[in-house]
């Protein structure tokens, strides 16, 4: 998995690539840390390039959408596509999130 | 055990699942399942021998086995079959209770969701506590890659 992030708008986009499993999820939260530490509070995560995703994945997203929401910012995806949008469906995460079609989209809501 | 099976057989440790996740895409492929669908069966494989390492031996050492074989229909391989075993105490993973996946990002607890996905990702599961062991077969069917 290889994580990398950008601030546009005022908003972080945090793109997320490779293999999102539960030997490299924890790692996605920890980044949590570095991403907010330029004090914006809106992220947006970019799963167009991620091959796979599993329950500890999910794990590590929630985890690290509860401490967004407690610091009083907001979390919302794009490009969730392949298995990753199935393993969204069959967990709720699909309604749980705002999806957003792309990363152009996502920055212009 | 079907003559076209093949097991590997792991210490229970985090370690372990990039031995099994390459041993069950070389054997899957070699099955005639497509490259698209080994995400979703790397998916089963992971969900179950997290939990076997996490929880089957406590605190001691432990083994796991994985097996895969083919499922079979009219001559051809229909699906590919992943057994996942340990020698832990007798647990039945398909009779955890569902997840609420409605609730909000403040009320979802953490965690609960890998049994669910290996419900509802695989063709068909089922469980079986044989000879002191636990074993759990999951089948995926092979999909046509014109016909998503």
């Amino acid at each position: 998995m290889e994580i990398t992030f950008e601030t546009t708008n005022n908003k972080v986009v945090v793109h997320v690539s490779g293999r999102m499993d539960a030997l490299t999820a924890p790692t996605f939260e920890q980044g949590y840390e570095t991403w907010r530490q330029g004090g914006e509070s809106a992220f947006i995560i970019d799963l167009s390039a991620l091959e796979y995703i599993s329950s500890a994945g999910l794990r590590s997203i929630l985890s690290t959408a509860k401490k967004v929401k407690a610091a009083g910012g907001s979390l919302s995806f794009c490009g969730v596509q392949g298995m990753a949008a199935e393993v969204f469906k069959v967990s709720g995460f699909e309604k749980l999130f705002v999806l957003h079609a792309s990363q152009e989209e996502a920055l212009g809501s | 055990m079907n003559d076209k099976a093949v097991i590997v057989r792991l210490p229970a440790v985090p370690e372990s699942l990039a031995t099994a996740t390459a041993f069950v895409e070389e054997r899957a492929l070699a099955l005639g399942m497509p490259g698209m669908q080994l995400p979703t069966l790397d998916l089963l494989l992971e969900e179950i021998v997290v939990n076997v390492y996490s929880h089957a031996y406590k605190d001691q050492d432990g083994t796991l086995e994985v097996e895969v074989y083919p499922q079979e229909q009219g001559g051809k391989n229909s699906g590919v079959c992943l057994v996942v075993r340990d020698w832990g105490a007798p647990f039945n993973p398909l009779s955890a209770a569902p997840p609420d996946t409605t609730q909000s990002v403040e009320d979802r607890p953490i965690g609960g969701l890998g049994l669910l996905l290996v419900e509802e990702m695989a063709s068909s599961c089922r469980y079986r506590y044989a000879d002191g062991a636990n074993e759990l077969t999951m089948c995926l069917d092979i999909q046509n890659e014109t016909t998503p």
